[in-house]
């Protein structure tokens, strides 16, 4: 023992070799675990993703479940699609069974059946890739997604801030000209329109004749009730309207969620129709009254364009009623879609920017996840899956069960909640 | 690398009964929990759950537990597995992973339920005040507020 430490001091710098021979202990091994260890680094490091994954998914069922009844937004709300969700969530499950298959007859040494179920494992993470990617790009078309750097189109409440925004945007789109609010206005106004359309044919957006319609009965119509008339949330008795119910109105004008306010709406609406018809009988006999006085005149004569657009907007939609479907799904925003608008309005969802905010991290990291198990998958498509590959194959194999398991619970939580 | 094949070789030959019958059973029986979840799902979204949604929820989330545990235990083999590492390395992070969430109840799960009048004011979204079940009667949730507001008069 000395002679071999004497010796090891000497040459132990340069001698790589020689510790190999120093055992003349004759130490014998156990195995510390009965499998291999890339298997135990595998389940190692699969015990940190249950850290990581049960943090994040913990933190949207703590954020979900916390939030007051009726403040989280439905699947449908943020175009979240049951369906998809259900296809995938078979693809990933048959995935995982085709993982299963590819180690049984690599263990068997049957390589080619080995490879042609990696391959439809293979397949199908693109599968489930594609399917992501297409109900990922739904949702931006529709602006459902946390905006860094700017404005989220996602509104807490349907206040007069969400108000104001609308009205920037949509009298931001060229052509877009309010109701006049003087009648000399008016004219200039109307002898203006022609000249933005021949100025600007190409540019202007296909849904602009929609949002002028929209702002001249809804936005404007908002900003009337906002400014002149009573409030009947702050003196109930007072003969007015609910600012918070109009708003609110406007706003599923908009973006209607999943029939949450379809009542809300409906009573609204009748209000507004009682108070319209009020106002309009008193104006005549307030116009006698202003006398020659112009200013006062032509404030009333703003106030009658504005009642009477709403009053036949009200008209309208009352007809329309009676088919349910045309009110309960779309909205302005899809309708704008459809008509190929580059323009997507503010949208009054409450909880919305945290559900975007979760539904983006926890989605993302899962795909991230999805996307490293195709790269893992995609170097055996090279190679003879011959009984020495089992351990690859195994050891894949789990982290893929990992990432299947991850989205048996994200699936019902953003898809069926 | 070569005497880790020597060590699974010698590891499958007794465990290589064909294990085909019990993965094809666990994967119909996945497929079966999927349907399960989504028809509940689906028939929440059709307002069959109106009022107690909680227990739609929590089929859905016993069905996730039993598909996790389905896989776990056959597809990711930890039910052929032998020795004590199963456990500790699965053990310990599960529950570490039952606490992040605890731990994230009273402050963020619970952050409505103690607002002082002033916060509610400036809510984002109007908080249902459980204590005046008489102001919410207009609201429709009629029943949950009574009940709280009479086993907890303060």
């Amino acid at each position: 023992m000395s002679e071999h430490e004497d010796h090891h001091e000497e040459h132990g710098q340069n001698d790589q070799g020689h510790d190999d021979h120093h055992g003349h202990l004759q130490l014998e091994y156990e195995d510390a675990l009965p499998i291999n260890n890339g298997k135990v680094c595998l389940w190692l490091f699969l015990s940190t993703e249950i850290m990581f994954f049960a943090g994040l998914i913990g933190t949207y069922i703590v954020l979900r479940f916390g939030a007051p009844a009726g403040t989280w937004p439905r699947p449908h709300d943020v175009h979240v699609d049951e369906i998809w969700g259900t296809i995938n969530t078979f693809i990933l499950i048959f995935s995982s069974f085709t993982v299963v298959l590819t180690y049984e007859a690599t263990k068997r040494n049957l390589a080619k059946k080995a490879k042609f179920y990696l391959a439809i494992t293979f397949l199908c993470g693109c599968a489930f890739l594609g399917i992501k990617m297409l109900e990922y790009a739904g949702k931006f078309e529709h602006g459902i997604h946390p905006r860094p750097g700017s404005r989220s189109l996602l509104y807490e409440q349907a206040d007069v801030y969400y108000l104001r925004d609308l009205k920037a945007v949509v009298t931001g789109v060229q052509g877009v000209i309010p109701l006049a609010a003087k009648s000399a206005d008016a004219e200039a106004a109307a002898a203006q329109v022609p000249d933005a359309e021949v100025a600007t044919p190409s540019s202007s957006d296909p849904g602009r004749e929609t949002l002028e319609e929209f702002l001249h009965h809804s936005v404007q119509w908002a900003e009337y009730v906002i400014g002149q008339v009573p409030n009947t949330e702050m003196s109930p008795d007072g003969n007015g309207l609910n600012h918070r119910d109009v708003l609110i109105a406007l706003a599923q004008e908009v973006y209607p969620l999943d029939n949450r306010y379809k009542d809300l709406t409906k009573y609204t609406h009748n209000t507004e129709k009682t108070y319209i018809e009020a106002r309009l009988k008193v104006l005549p006999d307030l116009v006698t009254a202003a006398g020659e006085d112009n200013d006062v005149l032509s404030m009333l004569a703003y106030e009658e364009t504005i009642l009477k657009a709403r009053q036949e907007y009200l008209d309208e939609h009352h007809h329309s009623e009676g088919d349910d479907d045309d009110h309960s799904h779309g909205g302005l925003n899809v309708k704008l879609h459809d008509q190929g608008s580059a323009v997507i309005l503010p949208m009054h969802i409450p909880s919305g920017n945290m559900f975007a905010a979760t539904y983006f991290l926890l989605t993302g990291f899962h795909a991230l996840h999805v996307i490293v198990g195709l790269i893992l998958f995609a170097f055996p498509m090279f190679w003879t899956l011959e009984k020495s590959r089992a351990n690859y194959i195994e050891n894949v194999g789990l982290y893929w069960h990992f990432v299947d398991l991850v989205w048996i619970f994200l699936f019902p939580l953003f898809y069926l909640f | 690398m070569s005497d880790h094949d020597v060590n699974t070789e010698d590891h499958e030959d007794h465990e290589d009964h064909d294990h085909m019958p019990t993965f094809k059973r666990v994967f119909v029986g996945l497929m079966v929990c999927t349907a399960i979840s989504t028809l509940v799902g689906i028939l929440i979204s059709k307002g069959v759950f109106d009022g107690n949604e909680l227990s739609g929820w929590g089929i859905m989330l016993t069905v996730s537990c039993v598909k996790a545990f389905l896989v776990i235990t056959f597809f990711m083999h930890l039910k052929w597995e032998v020795g004590t590492w199963k456990w500790v390395l699965t053990i310990p992070a599960s529950i570490m992973s039952l606490f992040l969430i605890l731990m994230l109840v009273p402050d963020v799960g619970m952050r409505t339920n103690h607002y002082t009048d002033e916060r509610t004011d400036r809510a984002a979204y109007k908080i249902p005040d459980p204590d005046a079940s008489a102001v919410n009667a207009t609201v429709g949730e009629t029943a949950d507020g009574e009940h709280s507001a009479g086993d907890e008069p303060h």
